[in-house]
């Protein structure tokens, strides 16, 4: 390795004799006094220029490349040639690089072969970051100097990289967190770049923080970007700065799960796993996935943000859900857990039970969650997570929902088998679905018989109606395809159906003379004729729609 | 970043300011400021607590650092008083107290013991500026005070004028209180 050290001078001139140690001064008395080889030391008119001219033209507010250009190129420049830069200012970029006189110290990497590293005959020092630094992705950057041991074996000069021309071995500075177990220092040899952090770097550094931002973009052709974390990628690959994440707002950090990782930016967030990969999460739908409880309620993002097919809604996949943004305005909502996962089965937001509508709740008697979508509902209850839809939906509803008659579902609505309808178990009940008949509900006596009688199978086809009240305190009754049910709790129910339901609402049905029935129709082919009873009478079925009464 | 308090004692000529156990009375025509910087800390996985806040990384601990002026001080400043040493004239002089964790008292960098109030001529150079600008000359003390670390740095903003500037950084800093944490 080529050391970059010059065997300094010993001349008395140059060689500061006051040891000041017992004062808390630890600079290297041997040091050289850089007087008559620093390139600023004498302030000449040229570096005052350079100090005013940059000072004024760059603001506070800098971009880096306006930063690079206050102090790069127009301090280059006019150290180098002011009155030409100054009378030929397109002439600026050729000054490029010929930063000497900026009152910085070189970067290791430029006096040391390209090594980022303190180079021998000095030792880390001390350290300070910069926020928000390009090179290190829109992180902190961390600046360690590189002091010289005592007695110092170099002098200041420039260190005449081709694009990092600062000093070396000039300023007699030390910040002071590291190896502080040795107090003599000598000038800075060179400064390390990194995105590490210094107690990381080097264990004999502290983690006491020292900020200066103007240093943010200083850089050498030796140095490059430390992007290389996947979060950091996605970043830059997303646009960084410039695209709709925005400037970084908290560094890439580590999540108390010890899984993942994840960075803040002005306009969303990258999370990220080994197995999961790095994904943003941005705007309503990371203020849903934060609402929702983040990872740990619902997992690492799988995915961009992506929309859906029919343009409606913004949606982000995530381990054990997915969050719904909907662009119409209804609201950012969260499927979770089972609910997602019978949601997938159901084909998603394309299937049946459309889209949510709200994120899932707790039930009123606290016996289930559940999810209300656009067409439908989920509910997980007693371990079981069971779906309701369309018109079996609206008619629950109708009937008070899992506190009316039907209560919870006990299963998904099923086909019935003959290619027509479809049937839902409730806890207290059923509801069939034909494109003829639309939804129906039944239950008590009346379902009993009409499942005996061989439900929408037998003759009397689907119901027409929902099981209802007679209203006279009693009864109960349903209409259906080819007849009627009419039950009692003391009676139960019997099918009356054809001519019989003609002759029987002539009547007056259960109210009227005949009262309720009490058997079915006698089945064809019965010896001594087909006759149903009811409570005050028995009618006769003689074929041919002729019906006779008999007291 | 947390602020100092600042109140005018009777005579109108000195500006008491006080904060992080460190109190200093200013005289007419000084400023100053007395700060933390905000440390990050690793955030909640729960998100929610991820919101814009600190920069840096996990891990950083920030302690107060005062700087101390007898010119405006600029808002935006660097721990060693980078943003003001650039717009210092000749009759400006900059002290800087930054303080270090706790890990580095006894350390042989801090073994000197309280503020340094003897400042001379001769402890000033030209090359013990964190950054070098023309005429200016700095220096840096490391001490021990209160069982608390510190760095003392102070810029002249013309070395040529040591004589009439050190008095004034020698006054502020006689006028330095730091109490034990």
């Amino acid at each position: 390795m080529t050391l970059p050290f010059r065997p300094r001078s010993r001349s008395g001139s140059n060689t500061a004799t006051v040891d000041l140690v017992d004062v808390g001064v630890h600079r290297d008395p041997s040091s050289p006094n850089p007087s008559s080889t620093d390139p600023i030391a004498d302030g000449s008119f040229a570096q005052r220029l350079v100090h005013r001219v940059s000072t004024r033209l760059g603001g506070s507010n800098t971009s880096r490349r306006s930063f690079l250009t206050r102090t790069a190129v127009i301090g280059s420049a006019l150290a180098v040639g002011p009155i030409d830069f100054i009378m030929k200012p397109n002439s600026a970029y050729g000054y490029l690089c010929g930063t000497c006189t900026d009152g910085w110290t070189a970067f290791c990497c430029t006096i040391n072969n390209g090594a980022n590293a303190c180079p021998p005959g000095s030792f880390v020092a001390g350290w300070w970051k910069a926020d928000n630094a390009a090179y290190c992705c829109g992180s902190a950057r961390y600046i360690i100097d590189c002091n010289a041991t005592c007695p110092t074996q170099c002098s200041c000069r420039c260190a005449g990289g081709s694009c990092d021309g600062r000093r070396t071995c000039c300023a007699q500075f030390r910040y002071g967190q590291c190896h502080t177990e040795i107090a003599c220092y000598g000038p800075v040899v060179c400064r390390v770049a990194t995105c590490t952090v210094p107690w990381k770097y080097d264990p004999s550094c502290t983690t006491t923080s020292r900020t200066d931002n103007r240093t943010v973009d200083h850089g050498a052709p030796c140095l490059s970007k430390e992007c290389g974390t996947p979060i950091s990628q996605k970043y830059d690959a997303l646009g960084g700065a410039r695209g709709f994440l925005g400037r970084v707002t908290a560094t890439e950090r580590e999540i108390r799960d010890g899984r993942g990782r994840f960075a803040s930016y002005q306009g969303g967030n990258i999370y990220w796993t080994a197995t999961t990969g790095a994904y943003e999460v941005h705007g309503g739908l990371l203020t849903e996935y934060r609402r929702a409880g983040g990872v740990e309620a619902v997992g690492y993002p799988i995915a961009d943000t992506r929309t859906s097919g029919n343009g409606r809604w913004r949606y982000t996949n995530l381990e054990r859900g997915r969050l719904y943004y909907d662009r119409r305005g209804t609201g950012t909502f969260t499927i979770v857990g089972p609910f997602f996962t019978k949601h997938e089965q159901l084909q998603g937001i394309y299937g049946f039970l459309g889209y949510p509508v709200a994120n899932v709740r707790r039930s009123g008697d606290n016996r289930s969650d559940y999810q209300n979508f656009s067409t439908g509902r989920i509910y997980s209850v007693d371990g079981r997570v069971v779906e309701i839809h369309g018109g079996v939906y609206a008619l629950h509803e109708a009937y008070g929902g899992v506190h009316g008659t039907y209560g919870y579902p006990l299963g998904d609505l099923d086909l019935v088998g003959d290619g027509i309808g479809k049937v839902q178990q409730f806890e207290g009940g059923r509801i069939w679905y034909s494109p003829r008949t639309n939804a129906r509900g039944l239950y008590g006596k009346v379902l009993d018989r009409y499942l005996a009688n061989g439900g929408p199978g037998g003759h009397l086809g689907y119901p027409r109606s929902s099981a209802r009240p007679v209203g006279d305190g009693i009864g109960t009754w349903a209409t259906f395809e080819r007849g009627h049910i009419y039950g009692t709790n003391a009676l139960g129910a019997f099918q009356v159906h054809g001519s019989m339901v003609t002759y029987y609402l002539s009547r007056g049905g259960p109210t009227g003379a005949l009262g309720y029935p009490t058997s079915d129709l006698d089945p064809p082919g019965t010896v001594g004729g087909r006759f149903q009873t009811f409570q005050n009478g028995t009618l006769q079925y003689h074929g041919y729609g002729t019906v006779t009464e008999t007291p | 970043m947390a602020a100092a308090t600042a109140q005018i004692r009777d005579d109108e000529t000195v500006m008491k300011l006080q904060s992080h156990g460190i109190e200093t009375d200013l005289p007419a025509g000084w400023e100053g400021r007395i700060s933390v910087r905000s440390s990050p800390t690793l955030l909640e996985s729960r998100i929610g607590a991820d919101q814009a806040g600190p920069v840096g990384n996990p891990g950083e601990t920030a302690w107060p650092v005062a700087h101390l002026g007898n010119f405006p001080l600029p808002e935006r400043r660097g721990d060693f008083g980078s943003g003001a040493v650039d717009v210092m004239t000749d009759q400006d002089v900059l002290v800087v107290l930054a303080e270090y964790g706790p890990e580095c008292v006894g350390t042989a960098l801090f073994a000197h013991r309280g503020i340094p109030t003897n400042l001379t001529p001769n402890m000033f150079g030209a090359n013990a500026l964190q950054r070098a600008l023309p005429d200016q000359a700095g220096c840096q003390v490391f001490f021990t005070v209160a069982n608390r670390a510190f760095c003392c740095y102070t810029v002249l903003g013309r070395q040529s004028n040591a004589a009439r500037l050190l008095p004034q950084a020698q006054a502020t800093l006689s006028a330095t209180r730091i109490q034990p944490r």
